[in-house]
């Protein structure tokens, strides 16, 4: 749910360019380990830097927006994505 | 209906920790398979206690161990404890520590909705099963509450946490922050749900000085012992005094030993036992530190250690004064059969001290011991701590069966009462009181033997003298009394013959 949430707001504004890779920590907790992964859900961002994070269900979709620096009125922006476990 | 079984229903195991004292306030160690908190201010020694937890685990009891840092990064941690010889980074290379670094990471955190603290657990699950670890350590849950807005959630998860640790037999132990030293325990109140067992460690003020303590106030279905003890931390890490717990269980002999005055050993009736404490009492400039020293003197004759802790003179007026009663102490002293040791009592708090004296003897290991005087110590703390103080010497040497002479000066010249001997005159088993006697003009010097737990002893206030070959016992006092009381005072009796009953009677105790 939170995956095709990301996914919605992904292709609306980045034009299907970007990269969101979807790990579940729970089968490869070595991913937790080397990205210090404490909470779930966390969502990674790591390129453009700064690397950010986001916890939680992520059901805010206007703060995801500020938070990720996407002018709306602009439409779509290209940006590279990192991991979501 | 819910079926018990013996084995749910006996108290659980304890792990051994190895912590000095900690084992036995709380009666074995820590609870296996159980959550047991940590709480305390900052400051209050928390990391060190968790640390030194661990790495003895790991060390003497072979425990592998799990430490989740949340508050510092595992660099600075493992950095801060390399001074108490504690190096983490060999037991992480060994395999026997796995340290999760949960610490606030540089990067921004924003926080949208409701979350759990599942990655947290798969990092300790997967650690546990890497290195094989049955303990778990959270430094600290505290950590949590300031970096995430959202204590109900929090509180919840932290639950589950532990409960899983619990489900699959850790044994973990969790530190929390207090903001006062007296009051709630926590801020968040997670001792509450948390945990069956929960250790206050303390960090006071008192008169100048500050005094570590730790209480063990609740371990759930089980005994331990009430109360606080004061700790110290020095080199060796954590050391709890557990003073009052301490048992009288000493063995006690009937070997006795010379005090090092064939006629004090005869007012004695024989001798000292050689694991009694002796409790040495008059005002100053009589003669107490002559006694001490004639104590010590015979110890080295004899061959044996002897350790002499002088709390009111320098290493070389006591030599000098032992050399001018023909006691050969810088010999011995280059021998190693003699151990002067000089501090001021103000040095240091009385736990220190008392950590001192007992690393001390456990190096030295000396057959006699001498504390010149006990009565200097009552400067440094309250009148309770000295208490502990005392009680806590008198017992260490008990058991470890050094034979123990402590000095007393009484706070007036005629003797008198004084704290020192209030308290510890009940637990020494000999008791000798050097006392001025002023006879027609003339200050003498008495002796008299007040107790001796064990044997006959002679009960007239003996006159002595003090030359250069040292100490002499002359004849009982005859047509004195009160000499004891500091008011001495000539008897006669209505024929004009002197009255030895009165005296005699005075000591008939």
């Amino acid at each position: 749910m939170i995956v095709a949430r990301l996914n919605t707001i992904f292709q609306q504004y980045f034009d299907q360019v970007y990269e969101l890779q979807v790990v579940d920590i729970n089968k490869a907790p070595e991913v937790a380990i080397e990205k210090q992964i404490i909470a779930t859900p966390t969502f990674i961002k790591n390129f453009p830097p700064p690397p950010l994070r986001i916890i939680g269900e992520m059901n805010d979709q206007q703060f995801l927006l500020e938070w990720l620096a996407i002018d709306v009125s602009l439409g779509r922006r290209g940006t590279d994505l990192g991991d979501a476990s | 209906m819910t079926k018990l079984s013996a084995a749910d229903l006996s108290p659980p195991e304890k792990l051994a920790t190895g912590i000095d004292g900690f084992d036995h306030i709380s009666m074995g160690g820590l609870p296996k398979g159980r959550a047991t908190v940590v709480a305390g201010s900052s400051g209050a020694g928390k990391t060190i206690f968790m640390v030194e937890l661990l790495v003895r685990g790991a060390l003497q009891f072979g425990r592998n161990a799990v430490y989740v840092s949340l508050e510092e990064r595992p660099e600075d941690l493992a950095r801060n404890v390399k001074r108490f010889g504690w190096h983490l980074d060999r037991l992480v290379e060994d395999g026997r520590l796995w340290i999760i670094n949960a610490s606030p990471d540089t990067e921004a955190i924003e926080q949208v909705g409701q979350f759990e603290l599942d990655g947290l657990l798969v990092q300790i699950r997967h650690a546990m099963k890497t290195i094989n670890a049955d303990t778990v350590f959270i430094d600290s849950i505290d950590a949590l509450f300031n970096r995430f807005d959202a204590n109900a959630l929090l509180r919840r998860e932290i639950y589950r946490i532990v409960d899983q640790l619990k489900l699959a037999g850790a044994t973990s132990v969790l530190t929390i922050e207090r903001v006062a030293e007296y009051g709630m325990i926590s801020r968040h109140g997670i001792e509450e749900f948390v945990s069956d067992n929960v250790v206050i460690l303390r960090n006071v003020l008192h008169e100048e000085k500050v005094r570590r303590t730790i209480q063990i106030l609740k371990m759930r279905g089980d005994m331990h012992y009430k109360g606080e003890y004061p700790f110290t931390i020095s080199h060796g890490g954590v050391s709890i005094l557990p003073l009052a717990a301490r048992e009288l269980k000493q063995s006690s002999t009937n070997i006795r030993v010379g005090f090092g005055n064939a006629d004090l050993d005869r007012m004695a009736g024989g001798g000292l036992f050689r694991d009694s404490i002796i409790l040495v009492s008059g005002p100053t400039g009589c003669g107490k530190t002559l006694m001490a020293s004639t104590f010590a003197a015979q110890g080295c004759r004899d061959g044996e250690r002897v350790l002499y802790l002088a709390y009111e003179e320098s290493p070389q007026q006591l030599l000098r004064n032992a050399e001018s009663w023909s006691l050969e102490f810088s010999r011995w002293q280059q021998d190693g059969t003699l151990r002067v040791i000089c501090s001021y009592p103000e040095a240091m708090g009385l736990e220190d001290h008392l950590l001192v004296i007992q690393r001390e003897i456990e190096t030295f290991k000396p057959s006699r011991l001498i504390v010149d005087s006990v009565s200097a110590m009552e400067r440094v703390g309250s009148v309770r701590y000295f208490r502990e103080f005392v009680v806590g010497l008198c017992s260490y040497a008990k058991q470890q069966e050094v034979c123990s002479l402590f000095t007393s000066t009484t706070p007036r010249l005629s003797g008198g009462d004084s704290i020192t001997e209030a308290h510890i005159s009940t637990i020494t088993d000999s008791i000798i009181l050097l006392r001025y006697v002023e006879i027609e003009g003339h200050i003498r010097r008495g002796i008299a033997v007040m107790k001796m737990r064990g044997s006959q002893h002679a009960k007239q206030v003996y006159e002595f003298t003090i030359d250069n070959k040292g100490l002499h016992i002359a004849r009982p006092f005859q047509h004195v009394q009160n000499i004891v009381l500091g008011v001495p005072s000539l008897v006669h009796r209505p024929d004009g013959e002197p009255d030895t009953a009165a005296i005699d009677d005075l000591f008939a105790l």
